[in-house]
Protein backbone atom coordinates (compact mmCIF):
# COMPACT_ATOMS: atom_id res chain seq x y z
CA UNK A 1 0.00 0.00 0.00
CA UNK A 2 1.30 3.47 -0.76
CA UNK A 3 0.21 6.86 0.50
CA UNK A 4 -2.22 7.29 -2.40
CA UNK A 5 -4.26 4.36 -1.01
CA UNK A 6 -4.56 5.86 2.46
CA UNK A 7 -8.05 6.97 3.43
CA UNK A 8 -9.17 9.55 5.93
CA UNK A 9 -12.06 8.62 8.21
CA UNK A 10 -13.85 10.71 10.82
CA UNK A 11 -13.02 9.55 14.36
CA UNK A 12 -16.73 9.44 15.23
CA UNK A 13 -17.34 6.78 12.55
CA UNK A 14 -14.53 4.58 13.92
CA UNK A 15 -15.82 5.10 17.46
CA UNK A 16 -19.32 4.04 16.40
CA UNK A 17 -17.97 0.79 14.95
CA UNK A 18 -15.89 0.06 18.05
CA UNK A 19 -18.90 0.77 20.27
CA UNK A 20 -21.08 -1.59 18.25
CA UNK A 21 -18.41 -4.30 18.49
CA UNK A 22 -18.05 -3.71 22.23
CA UNK A 23 -21.79 -4.32 22.66
CA UNK A 24 -21.54 -7.46 20.51
CA UNK A 25 -18.58 -8.70 22.58
CA UNK A 26 -20.92 -9.09 25.58
CA UNK A 27 -23.99 -10.23 23.58
CA UNK A 28 -25.80 -6.89 24.01
CA UNK A 29 -27.16 -6.91 20.48
CA UNK A 30 -30.37 -5.19 21.50
CA UNK A 31 -28.57 -2.12 22.82
CA UNK A 32 -29.15 0.90 20.53
CA UNK A 33 -25.37 1.39 20.34
CA UNK A 34 -25.01 -2.06 18.76
CA UNK A 35 -26.59 -0.83 15.56
CA UNK A 36 -24.17 0.10 12.79
CA UNK A 37 -25.33 2.82 10.43
CA UNK A 38 -23.71 3.42 7.06
CA UNK A 39 -22.97 7.12 7.26
CA UNK A 40 -21.61 7.67 3.77
CA UNK A 41 -21.28 5.70 0.55
CA UNK A 42 -17.50 5.51 0.61
CA UNK A 43 -14.99 2.72 1.28
CA UNK A 44 -15.49 2.97 5.03
CA UNK A 45 -19.24 2.97 4.43
CA UNK A 46 -18.85 -0.48 2.84
CA UNK A 47 -17.11 -1.64 5.99
CA UNK A 48 -19.93 -0.15 8.10
CA UNK A 49 -22.55 -1.80 5.90
CA UNK A 50 -20.84 -5.20 5.95
CA UNK A 51 -20.35 -5.10 9.70
CA UNK A 52 -23.98 -4.05 10.16
CA UNK A 53 -25.14 -7.04 8.13
CA UNK A 54 -22.93 -9.50 10.00
CA UNK A 55 -23.86 -8.15 13.43
CA UNK A 56 -27.59 -8.34 12.69
CA UNK A 57 -27.16 -11.88 11.33
CA UNK A 58 -25.19 -12.84 14.41
CA UNK A 59 -27.89 -11.37 16.66
CA UNK A 60 -30.55 -13.30 14.74
CA UNK A 61 -28.55 -16.55 14.96
CA UNK A 62 -28.01 -16.08 18.70
CA UNK A 63 -31.73 -15.42 19.19
CA UNK A 64 -32.64 -18.54 17.20
CA UNK A 65 -30.17 -20.60 19.23
CA UNK A 66 -31.61 -19.31 22.50
CA UNK A 67 -35.13 -20.12 21.34
CA UNK A 68 -34.02 -23.64 20.32
CA UNK A 69 -32.31 -24.19 23.68
CA UNK A 70 -35.43 -23.00 25.53
CA UNK A 71 -37.60 -25.30 23.40
CA UNK A 72 -35.29 -28.24 24.16
CA UNK A 73 -35.35 -27.36 27.85
CA UNK A 74 -39.14 -27.43 27.82
CA UNK A 75 -39.18 -30.74 25.94
CA UNK A 76 -36.70 -32.30 28.35
CA UNK A 77 -38.73 -30.95 31.25
CA UNK A 78 -41.93 -32.47 29.87
CA UNK A 79 -40.20 -35.80 29.25
CA UNK A 80 -38.62 -35.83 32.68
CA UNK A 81 -41.93 -35.40 34.51
CA UNK A 82 -44.40 -37.72 32.78
CA UNK A 83 -47.76 -38.09 34.49
CA UNK A 84 -49.41 -41.42 33.74
CA UNK A 85 -53.03 -42.49 34.25
CA UNK A 86 -52.44 -45.93 35.73
CA UNK A 87 -56.00 -46.66 36.85
CA UNK A 88 -59.39 -45.08 36.85
CA UNK A 89 -58.94 -41.96 39.02
CA UNK A 90 -55.31 -42.78 39.84
CA UNK A 91 -52.33 -40.95 38.33
CA UNK A 92 -48.67 -41.60 38.93
CA UNK A 93 -45.69 -39.30 38.75
CA UNK A 94 -42.45 -41.25 38.36
CA UNK A 95 -39.61 -38.93 39.37
CA UNK A 96 -36.12 -39.46 37.98
CA UNK A 97 -32.99 -37.48 38.83
CA UNK A 98 -32.57 -34.28 40.79
CA UNK A 99 -35.49 -32.06 41.77
CA UNK A 100 -34.51 -28.43 41.87
CA UNK A 101 -36.85 -25.52 42.53
CA UNK A 102 -37.60 -24.89 38.85
CA UNK A 103 -38.36 -28.54 38.17
CA UNK A 104 -40.43 -28.84 41.35
CA UNK A 105 -42.56 -25.88 40.22
CA UNK A 106 -43.08 -27.43 36.79
CA UNK A 107 -43.94 -30.81 38.33
CA UNK A 108 -46.43 -29.21 40.69
CA UNK A 109 -48.07 -27.20 37.92
CA UNK A 110 -48.37 -30.19 35.59
CA UNK A 111 -49.60 -32.52 38.31
CA UNK A 112 -52.26 -30.11 39.58
CA UNK A 113 -53.48 -29.47 36.02
CA UNK A 114 -53.78 -33.21 35.46
CA UNK A 115 -55.69 -33.73 38.72
CA UNK A 116 -58.17 -31.03 37.73
CA UNK A 117 -58.37 -32.29 34.14
CA UNK A 118 -58.95 -35.98 35.01
CA UNK A 119 -60.62 -35.61 38.39
CA UNK A 120 -58.01 -37.96 39.83
CA UNK A 121 -58.72 -39.14 43.38
CA UNK A 122 -55.24 -40.49 44.07
CA UNK A 123 -51.66 -39.56 43.14
CA UNK A 124 -48.73 -41.92 43.46
CA UNK A 125 -45.36 -40.18 43.46
CA UNK A 126 -42.75 -42.80 42.70
CA UNK A 127 -39.17 -41.97 43.76
CA UNK A 128 -37.55 -45.20 42.57
CA UNK A 129 -35.45 -43.19 40.10
CA UNK A 130 -34.28 -40.63 42.64
CA UNK A 131 -30.81 -41.31 44.01
CA UNK A 132 -30.22 -38.25 46.16
CA UNK A 133 -32.59 -36.22 48.26
CA UNK A 134 -31.70 -33.07 50.13
CA UNK A 135 -33.72 -30.83 52.43
CA UNK A 136 -34.92 -28.68 49.53
CA UNK A 137 -36.08 -31.72 47.55
CA UNK A 138 -37.96 -33.10 50.56
CA UNK A 139 -39.56 -29.71 51.05
CA UNK A 140 -40.60 -29.61 47.38
CA UNK A 141 -42.18 -33.07 47.71
CA UNK A 142 -44.07 -32.10 50.84
CA UNK A 143 -45.44 -28.98 49.13
CA UNK A 144 -46.37 -30.99 46.07
CA UNK A 145 -48.39 -33.46 48.11
CA UNK A 146 -50.09 -30.70 50.11
CA UNK A 147 -51.11 -28.93 46.90
CA UNK A 148 -52.50 -32.17 45.44
CA UNK A 149 -54.44 -32.87 48.64
CA UNK A 150 -55.97 -29.40 48.52
CA UNK A 151 -57.49 -30.44 45.21
CA UNK A 152 -58.97 -33.50 46.85
CA UNK A 153 -56.44 -36.11 45.67
CA UNK A 154 -54.81 -38.32 48.27
CA UNK A 155 -51.06 -38.84 47.86
CA UNK A 156 -48.86 -41.86 48.30
CA UNK A 157 -45.06 -41.72 47.96
CA UNK A 158 -43.35 -44.91 46.86
CA UNK A 159 -39.86 -46.12 46.00
CA UNK A 160 -38.01 -44.54 48.89
CA UNK A 161 -34.75 -46.50 48.81
CA UNK A 162 -32.34 -47.06 51.69
CA UNK A 163 -30.17 -44.09 50.68
CA UNK A 164 -33.07 -41.67 50.61
CA UNK A 165 -34.52 -43.06 53.85
CA UNK A 166 -31.14 -42.71 55.58
CA UNK A 167 -30.70 -39.18 54.28
CA UNK A 168 -34.18 -38.07 55.31
CA UNK A 169 -33.76 -39.48 58.81
CA UNK A 170 -30.22 -38.05 59.06
CA UNK A 171 -31.45 -34.60 58.13
CA UNK A 172 -34.48 -34.88 60.39
CA UNK A 173 -36.77 -34.19 57.44
CA UNK A 174 -40.45 -34.84 58.04
CA UNK A 175 -42.66 -35.67 55.10
CA UNK A 176 -45.60 -34.79 57.31
CA UNK A 177 -48.81 -36.72 56.78
CA UNK A 178 -47.63 -38.15 53.48
CA UNK A 179 -48.34 -41.86 53.21
CA UNK A 180 -45.38 -43.96 52.07
CA UNK A 181 -45.34 -47.46 50.60
CA UNK A 182 -42.55 -49.56 49.21
CA UNK A 183 -43.54 -49.98 45.59
CA UNK A 184 -45.75 -48.48 42.93
CA UNK A 185 -47.51 -51.83 42.63
CA UNK A 186 -48.35 -51.85 46.32
CA UNK A 187 -49.65 -48.28 46.16
CA UNK A 188 -51.82 -49.08 43.17
CA UNK A 189 -53.26 -52.08 44.99
CA UNK A 190 -54.10 -49.88 47.99
CA UNK A 191 -55.75 -47.26 45.79
CA UNK A 192 -57.91 -49.87 44.05
CA UNK A 193 -58.88 -51.47 47.35
CA UNK A 194 -59.78 -48.14 48.90
CA UNK A 195 -61.86 -47.19 45.86
CA UNK A 196 -63.68 -50.54 46.04
CA UNK A 197 -64.38 -50.04 49.73
CA UNK A 198 -65.63 -46.50 49.13
CA UNK A 199 -67.94 -47.84 46.41
CA UNK A 200 -69.27 -50.48 48.77
CA UNK A 201 -69.91 -47.85 51.39
CA UNK A 202 -71.63 -45.70 48.80
CA UNK A 203 -69.14 -42.82 49.13
CA UNK B 1 -1.73 -3.75 51.07
CA UNK B 2 -3.95 -6.82 51.00
CA UNK B 3 -3.82 -9.50 48.29
CA UNK B 4 -6.82 -11.65 47.40
CA UNK B 5 -6.80 -14.65 45.07
CA UNK B 6 -9.28 -16.07 42.63
CA UNK B 7 -7.89 -19.06 40.74
CA UNK B 8 -4.56 -18.00 39.25
CA UNK B 9 -5.49 -14.32 39.44
CA UNK B 10 -4.59 -11.85 42.16
CA UNK B 11 -6.21 -8.68 43.42
CA UNK B 12 -4.11 -6.16 45.34
CA UNK B 13 -6.09 -3.75 47.45
CA UNK B 14 -4.53 -0.48 48.54
CA UNK B 15 -6.83 1.77 50.54
CA UNK B 16 -8.25 4.29 50.11
CA UNK B 17 -8.93 4.00 46.38
CA UNK B 18 -6.59 1.71 44.43
CA UNK B 19 -6.98 -1.89 43.27
CA UNK B 20 -4.64 -3.82 41.01
CA UNK B 21 -6.06 -6.82 39.19
CA UNK B 22 -3.47 -9.28 37.95
CA UNK B 23 -5.01 -11.58 35.41
CA UNK B 24 -3.23 -14.79 34.35
CA UNK B 25 -3.78 -17.23 31.46
CA UNK B 26 -7.32 -17.83 30.24
CA UNK B 27 -9.77 -15.81 32.32
CA UNK B 28 -12.78 -17.97 33.19
CA UNK B 29 -16.17 -16.52 34.17
CA UNK B 30 -16.19 -18.06 37.67
CA UNK B 31 -12.75 -16.68 38.52
CA UNK B 32 -13.75 -13.25 37.27
CA UNK B 33 -17.01 -13.18 39.21
CA UNK B 34 -15.30 -14.43 42.39
CA UNK B 35 -12.56 -11.81 42.06
CA UNK B 36 -15.06 -8.97 41.80
CA UNK B 37 -17.22 -10.40 44.59
CA UNK B 38 -14.20 -10.47 46.90
CA UNK B 39 -13.31 -6.98 45.80
CA UNK B 40 -16.81 -5.80 46.64
CA UNK B 41 -16.56 -7.29 50.14
CA UNK B 42 -13.47 -5.20 50.83
CA UNK B 43 -14.02 -2.07 48.72
CA UNK B 44 -17.79 -1.90 48.34
CA UNK B 45 -17.98 1.17 50.57
CA UNK B 46 -15.21 3.15 48.89
CA UNK B 47 -16.50 6.36 47.28
CA UNK B 48 -14.52 5.69 44.11
CA UNK B 49 -12.09 3.19 42.67
CA UNK B 50 -8.97 3.60 40.57
CA UNK B 51 -8.15 0.36 38.81
CA UNK B 52 -4.90 -1.02 37.46
CA UNK B 53 -5.23 -4.11 35.28
CA UNK B 54 -2.12 -6.20 34.75
CA UNK B 55 -2.88 -8.01 31.50
CA UNK B 56 0.76 -8.85 30.70
CA UNK B 57 0.13 -12.56 31.36
CA UNK B 58 -3.51 -12.66 30.28
CA UNK B 59 -3.93 -15.01 27.31
CA UNK B 60 -7.61 -14.64 26.46
CA UNK B 61 -11.05 -13.53 27.64
CA UNK B 62 -13.52 -16.16 26.34
CA UNK B 63 -17.12 -15.25 25.34
CA UNK B 64 -18.63 -16.75 28.54
CA UNK B 65 -16.43 -14.46 30.60
CA UNK B 66 -17.13 -11.39 28.49
CA UNK B 67 -20.87 -11.88 28.96
CA UNK B 68 -20.63 -11.64 32.77
CA UNK B 69 -18.35 -8.60 32.85
CA UNK B 70 -21.06 -5.87 32.82
CA UNK B 71 -22.98 -7.43 35.70
CA UNK B 72 -19.91 -8.37 37.74
CA UNK B 73 -18.51 -4.85 37.56
CA UNK B 74 -21.79 -2.94 37.69
CA UNK B 75 -21.36 -1.99 41.37
CA UNK B 76 -17.88 -0.47 40.91
CA UNK B 77 -17.64 3.33 41.21
CA UNK B 78 -14.68 3.42 38.80
CA UNK B 79 -13.11 6.80 38.12
CA UNK B 80 -10.09 5.66 36.13
CA UNK B 81 -8.83 2.40 34.63
CA UNK B 82 -5.37 1.73 33.32
CA UNK B 83 -4.10 -1.45 31.70
CA UNK B 84 -0.52 -2.47 31.19
CA UNK B 85 1.17 -5.15 29.07
CA UNK B 86 -0.80 -7.65 27.01
CA UNK B 87 -0.85 -8.65 23.37
CA UNK B 88 -2.64 -6.49 20.83
CA UNK B 89 -5.47 -9.05 20.64
CA UNK B 90 -5.98 -9.02 24.42
CA UNK B 91 -5.76 -5.22 24.57
CA UNK B 92 -8.40 -5.02 21.84
CA UNK B 93 -10.81 -7.24 23.78
CA UNK B 94 -10.10 -5.38 27.01
CA UNK B 95 -10.80 -2.08 25.27
CA UNK B 96 -14.13 -3.40 23.92
CA UNK B 97 -15.14 -4.55 27.39
CA UNK B 98 -14.18 -1.27 29.03
CA UNK B 99 -16.13 0.59 26.40
CA UNK B 100 -19.33 -1.37 26.97
CA UNK B 101 -18.97 -1.25 30.76
CA UNK B 102 -18.68 2.54 30.63
CA UNK B 103 -21.54 2.74 28.17
CA UNK B 104 -23.86 0.77 30.45
CA UNK B 105 -22.76 2.45 33.69
CA UNK B 106 -22.59 6.00 32.45
CA UNK B 107 -20.42 8.54 34.28
CA UNK B 108 -16.81 9.54 33.78
CA UNK B 109 -14.30 6.72 33.76
CA UNK B 110 -11.27 7.51 31.63
CA UNK B 111 -9.13 4.58 30.53
CA UNK B 112 -5.59 4.28 29.32
CA UNK B 113 -3.21 1.63 28.01
CA UNK B 114 0.50 1.63 28.87
CA UNK B 115 3.40 -0.79 28.69
CA UNK B 116 4.70 -1.11 32.26
CA UNK B 117 3.33 -1.12 35.79
CA UNK B 118 5.40 1.97 36.63
CA UNK B 119 3.70 3.86 33.81
CA UNK B 120 0.34 2.59 34.99
CA UNK B 121 0.97 3.85 38.53
CA UNK B 122 2.14 7.20 37.19
CA UNK B 123 -1.12 7.52 35.24
CA UNK B 124 -3.09 6.63 38.38
CA UNK B 125 -1.23 9.32 40.34
CA UNK B 126 -2.07 11.86 37.67
CA UNK B 127 -5.70 10.77 37.64
CA UNK B 128 -5.87 10.95 41.45
CA UNK B 129 -4.60 14.54 41.35
CA UNK B 130 -7.28 15.40 38.78
CA UNK B 131 -9.96 13.94 41.03
CA UNK B 132 -8.58 15.80 44.03
CA UNK B 133 -8.71 18.95 41.93
CA UNK B 134 -12.42 18.47 41.42
CA UNK B 135 -12.43 16.64 38.07
CA UNK B 136 -15.10 14.00 37.54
Amino acid sequence: MNDVDDVSVARSRIDALITALSCASVDRFDDPHAEVVTRAEDDFGMLEGALGVFLSELAEAKGALQRAVEQQRMTISALSTPIIDVWDGVVTLPVVGVIDTQRAMEMTERLLSRIVQTGARAVIIDLTGVEIVDTATADHLARLTRAAELLGARCIVTGIGPNIARTLVGMGVELGRVRTLRTLKEALRVCIAEDAQAAREGR
Amino acid sequence: MMTLRSGPHEVDIEAPDLVTLRWRGVLGPNDLVRAFEQLREHCGSWPHLLVVNDISKLESIPPDTRRVVPEATGWMPMRGVVMFGGSFAVRTLAMLLLKVVNLLRGGENPSHFVTTEAEARAWIEQRRRQLEGGAR
